[in-house]
């Protein structure tokens, strides 16, 4: 069965809020260093960005996207040495919030179809997109904005009789 | 410990001779006296008249063969080893116990002799078999390895390690784990043998057999290191041996975690043709690891070398073990100590620091990590340490009745046996459980408050507190060692005006990093990390607030965070609750303590305030100040040495309130469902629990012990490889400064020469001689001791200490570096700290955080269904049980729960939040708090961190934010005070 999944805002900001999940520490601890800040600074212009993007025309997505690179690209150059430590940490925030967001939204497949007399049992799901990050921080966020502002995912799943 | 299956090669004749060399050596050790040389002369006579054998004779005489008589006749046998002395050898040993042989194996020099008659007669069998078998080899091995650690026993060093030296030798070809007990035991003592060719052949042996074992053990390698590097600084006067040497150490050297040493092992080849070398390195020398030359030509072969040496210290590195979590740095609650990844295997020393990349952002961590140290050094740290103390006094109870005779100090190097399973000894180990409970509750409580403090703190920039510093503060303010400059201090004046620019400078590089870094960290501890720093920093702002405005004026945040640390540790007297309550009560009575001493502070008043801002100074008469019942008190020189005593008293009560836990009518029995005997035995035990007799001096000796090792505080520590020069008592000593500041992000090092007086040098050439070891652990320590009653200690100044087994020596650093007096209770403080002794020792390594007794406990109950009272059986399950369930929760520790109920109830009753925000907070954090308006987190992260220093006038609340966080105040936008109506 082909079926096209639809995120929404509460959906964007559960996917957001688990990417911006960090382990809480034990003991007296204190991070040594700084980059997880600059990382929250730049953070917040992608998350406010995302959920702009999901609510914009299709025409207005691009410029937000430009917007929200313009500002990433400034802080990243303004980081200097801490750079590439705060762009692993943004690519890898990016992840889990692609994961997260991608979870979520087939999360809302149903594991069972009440069929009359014959109920049927999710068997699989196959995601006909491509969902993948690069190692670019542009071509990352593109993707990123892109699944978001679509606010739809297609998937084919299928059902066996229970 | 000699392997069954090995197959020993046959020992070749030139480790037979090699052999007979050392037992000459060993023989030498049985004095023959002159009464044994006249009844030798009559045995020959009889031997040379009548053509016996020389036992034959002494049996017609009726002569004893003694030792020293033996002794004689087995240098006559190893002489003529290869012509008769071999079949005399096993007639010998044949004869060990049929003839007229009087040794007395219980005597060293007996016992020596018999060994080595028993020896070589082994090894004559051994090298006259074709076929040698392995047990032959094995059993001779034995008996020489025990004969060496009899003549260890009595300090016969050199023949000991020869012993040694010959076993290596005979067990080499075959691999045996034996080469490798026998070569450690060689290096344990053969630094106390002059002999260079000896002490080479050795640590070659050790080297050897240590890359063996880390051939397949991993935690080997850094032991092989050191050994190999040993080995190739005693080769060069081994012209032979480096010969010989030479394959195993291209085999050795190839492998990657050994390949630094290859410079090293280059120049330690005797024939080197140097004019090859490129020139800057045709002069390096390697330089022996004791020397007796002048110092100055020393010091510059050392220095000629250091590129060698770098590059071998670089390579052992990488071996070293490295901090379990390099992205935080920590202060450890149970032993006060401050750990930092960047410092965990390299100190700052001299202007390091300041080539540190990363310094901003480490001075900060390192101030944060301070403050926390500082909280805990007051009336809460002082609680927990009563509690430690009253848990070690009950622990050292459960020793009784199980052994007899066991003095204080043999109780105290292991937890007890608990062995048979009483109801007494079950009602301690609960009363210990619960403590140790309690602890982790009371650590729970204040964890919140030591975050906002230290988060506050942190962040304050000290140019806003030109009156005082904060103690964390003058700690940084000695990270940096100052040099005297001779060329200008030349008048007092001079002295003084640089002393100030030295601190001013070093006052301005933390307010640079607050500046720079100030407001990415503010960022990252409140919204990343907001479940652990969020509660604490809101509870802290309001009591600022407060402050402000009870004040009526701006306050700064550096002032405000001086009063703040000092409030924690010097006003807290009144914060912790009863420690004998109930543990299900504990949480609750703590929390209630801590919150409603936290309102106490918001009520401190205008002119406690405007007091407490002053700095104490000999102008004005007090040199130290404490909060009771919400004001503040000062107190005159005089009255502070009587404060430290008071503060003991204080704990002692502490400590007696702890230990009356569960005694008598505090016994509840809430915790145990009916159905056994448990509630009756509970309440008996309880009855017997309160008949027990206090120990209040033991107690007062931990105490003061505890107290003393935490008054110093270690900040750094590497092991630095050292040489010794006994013309000058001058060491040596190549610090490794950092990890990271050189160039290309390599480790850089500071080589370290002092001269020690005589008797600390010998004191020094003995401990390396006894253990051989070429490292000593080298440490930055803070002294932590309250500033102005003991002269010339706190105020943050930093040492260093030099420690090698017990051996410590302490330099000054920081502002007083070069500083050559010591104060002799610092140098006590860092001796206790570094080196310990029982009390602190079991404090510290075997109660720790009381995982280890909570796993002891359990599974001591676990072992028995039945419980004993003089041959009584009782069914008192229920009681296990619940037992165990404390011993369980001392494992888990689960914290958030915890962190969720102590944060709930700050946000709460401290910070004001509704109890429908409060939920959002702990579940989002800051984000909560702040409507969703464009880049809304930056503008509150941004008025957060801009009112730190002063309230911000004509600043009106945004919008974005909801109106739990900021209000307008007299002076201007300033975090919210929590509404009187509230909770």
């Amino acid at each position: 069965m082909h079926i096209v999944l639809l995120s929404d805002p509460d959906i964007i900001e559960a996917a957001l809020q688990t990417a911006e999940k960090v382990r809480p520490l034990r003991g007296l601890k204190a991070p040594t260093g700084d980059v997880m800040g600059k990382l929250e600074e730049l953070w917040e212009h992608i998350r406010e960005g995302l959920h702009s993007a999901y609510l914009a025309r299709r025409e207005q997505v691009c410029e937000i996207i430009g917007r929200v690179m313009t500002r990433v690209e400034t802080l990243l150059r303004e980081a200097g040495e801490k750079a590439d430590e705060l762009r692993r940490l943004l690519l890898d925030r990016l992840s889990r919030y692609l994961h997260a967001l991608v979870d979520n939204m087939l999360s809302q497949v149903r594991a069972e179809l009440p069929i009359e007399g014959a109920p049927m049992k999710l068997s699989g799901i196959e995601v006909s997109q491509t969902i993948a990050l690069t190692g670019s921080v542009q071509l990352s966020i593109e993707r990123v904005f892109d699944l978001t502002s679509n606010g739809e995912l297609s998937v084919s799943t299928s059902y066996v009789v229970a | 410990m000699y392997s069954d299956a090995t197959s020993f090669p046959k020992p070749s004749p030139l480790v037979i001779a090699d052999t007979l060399l050392g037992c000459a050596k060993v023989l030498q050790h049985v004095k023959i006296d002159d009464n044994a040389l006249e009844q030798i002369d009559a045995i020959m006579d009889q031997v040379n008249a009548k053509g016996i054998s020389f036992q034959e004779a002494a049996s017609i005489l009726w002569i004893d063969l003694t030792a020293p008589i033996v002794a004689f006749t087995m240098h006559t046998v190893l002489r003529n080893w290869f012509d008769g002395g071999a079949d005399q050898a096993v007639l010998a040993s044949d004869y060990l116990y049929l003839g007229r042989f009087s040794l007395d194996e219980t005597r060293p020099d007996d016992r020596i002799v018999a060994g080595l008659v028993r020896f070589l007669g082994e090894l004559a069998t051994i090298a006259d078999d074709d076929e040698s078998a392995a047990s032959d080899v094995r059993s001779a091995c034995e008996e020489l390895e025990a004969i060496g650690d009899v003549l260890a026993s009595v300090n016969s060093w050199e023949e000991a390690v020869r012993c040694f030296d010959v076993c290596c030798n005979l067990v080499a070809l075959a691999g045996d784990p034996a080469f490798s007990q026998c070569a450690e035991k060689a290096r344990r003592h053969v630094h106390r043998v002059e002999d260079a060719q000896l002490l080479a052949g050795v640590l070659l042996k050790t080297a050897c057999a240590r890359a063996a074992l880390a051939e397949g053990d991993k935690q080997w390698e850094l032991r092989a290191y050191d050994s190999l590097y040993d080995a190739i600084l005693a080769l060069p006067d081994q012209p032979l041996l480096y010969h010989q040497s030479k394959e195993f150490f291209h085999r050795c050297l190839q492998q990657d975690r050994f390949r630094s040493l290859v410079p090293l092992f280059v120049l330690s080849d005797p024939k080197l043709d140097r004019a090859a070398l490129p020139e800057t390195v045709r002069s390096m020398r390697l330089v022996p690891r004791i020397s007796s030359q002048q110092l100055h030509a020393w010091v510059n072969e050392l220095l000629t070398l250091r590129i060698a040496l770098i590059e071998a210290e670089n390579g052992r590195l990488t071996l070293e073990p490295k901090p379990l979590d390099p992205a935080t740095a920590e202060a450890d609650w149970t032993t006060w100590a401050l750990a930092h990844p960047a410092y965990y295997r390299a100190i700052p020393d001299a202007g390091s620091f300041l080539r540190e990349p990363a310094r901003e952002s480490m001075i900060m961590v390192l101030a944060h990590e301070m403050t926390h140290i500082f909280s805990m050094n007051g009336y809460v740290g002082m609680t927990i340490l009563a509690m430690r103390a009253a848990i070690m006094s009950l622990v050292l109870g459960l020793w009784e009745g199980k052994r007899e005779q066991l003095e204080v100090d043999e109780m105290l190097q292991a937890l007890p046996a608990l062995g048979r399973h009483d109801p007494l000894s079950l009602a301690t180990a609960e009363q210990v459980l619960h403590l140790i409970r309690k602890v982790q509750l009371v650590r729970a409580v204040w964890a919140p408050w030591f975050e906002g403090i230290a988060v506050f703190s942190e962040l304050a920039d000290p140019m806003d507190d030109p009156e005082g510093y904060a103690p964390a503060m003058q700690v940084m303010q000695h990270l940096v060692d100052r040099v005297p400059d001779q060329t200008s201090d030349s008048t007092l004046e001079d002295i003084a005006a640089s002393v100030k620019k030295f601190l001013e400078d070093n006052e301005s590089l933390y307010s640079a990093a607050v500046g720079n870094c100030g407001v990415d960290r503010l960022r990252m501890y409140l919204v990343s990390y907001h479940h652990t720093y969020l509660a604490g920093y809101l509870a802290v702002r309001a009591v600022v607030a407060a402050w402000r405005r009870t004040l009526g004026e701006a306050i700064s945040g550096a002032v405000a965070a001086r009063i703040l640390l000092h409030a924690t540790r010097a006003g807290s007297q009144q914060a912790l609750p009863d420690l004998s309550v109930p543990l299900g009560n504990f949480l609750e009575s703590a929390m209630r303590s801590h919150t409603e001493w936290v309102k106490e502070l918001m009520s401190f008043s205008a002119e406690d305030l405007r007091s407490a801002q002053q700095p104490y100074t000999s102008e004005s008469g007090f040199n130290s100040a404490r909060w009771v019942k919400g004001k503040f008190e000062q107190y005159t020189a005089e009255e502070t040495s009587a404060l430290s005593e008071e503060l003991i008293s204080y704990a002692l009560r502490r400590a007696r309130e702890a230990w009356n836990g569960l005694r008598g009518e505090r016994r509840d029995l809430s915790s145990v469902l009916p159905g056994d005997e448990s509630s009756a035995l509970m309440l008996e035990m309880a009855r017997a629990l309160e008949q027990a007799e206090y120990h209040e001096r033991f107690n007062k000796l931990v105490l003061e012990r505890l107290v003393m090792q935490l008054a110093v505080l270690p900040i750094a520590e590497v092991d630095a490889r050292f040489w010794l020069n006994r013309a000058e008592h001058a060491v040596f000593c190549l610090l490794r400064t950092s990890e990271s500041s050189g160039d290309g992000g390599a480790p850089t090092y500071n080589g370290l020469v002092f001269e020690l007086e005589e008797h600390e040098f010998e004191t020094l050439v003995r401990k390396f001689e006894d253990s051989g070891e070429s490292r000593m652990t080298v440490r930055r320590i803070v002294d932590m001791a309250p500033a102005g009653i003991v002269p010339n200690r706190g105020f943050g100044r930093h040492c260093l200490a030099l420690q090698y087994d017990d051996w410590i020596h302490v330099q000054m650093r920081g502002l007083v570096a070069g500083v050559r007096s010591l104060v002799p209770s610092l140098s006590n403080s860092v001796r206790i700290r570094c080196v310990g002794d029982s009390i602190t020792h079991f404090d510290r390594e075997i109660l720790a955080d009381g995982r280890t007794f909570a796993r002891h406990v359990r599974e001591w109950v676990a072992a028995s269904n039945t419980w004993e009272i003089h041959d009584l059986t009782f069914s008192i399950s229920g009681w296990a049980q619940y037992v165990d369930h404390v011993g369980n929760e001392v494992l888990q520790e689960d914290d958030t729960q915890e962190r969720h109920f102590v944060q709930r109830r700050i946000l709460g009753e401290i910070a004001g939040l509704e109890a429908d925000r409060i939920e959002a907070v702990l579940s989002r954090g800051l984000r909560a708090l702040v409507r969703p308006e464009p880049h809304a987190m930056e503008k509150v992260i941004d008025l957060l961190w801009r009112s730190t220093r002063r309230p911000l006038q004509a600043t009106p609340v945004p919008s974005c934010v909801t109106d739990d966080l900021f209000a307008q105040s007299p002076l201007g936008l300033d975090v919210r005070l929590p509404q009187p109506n509230r909770p």
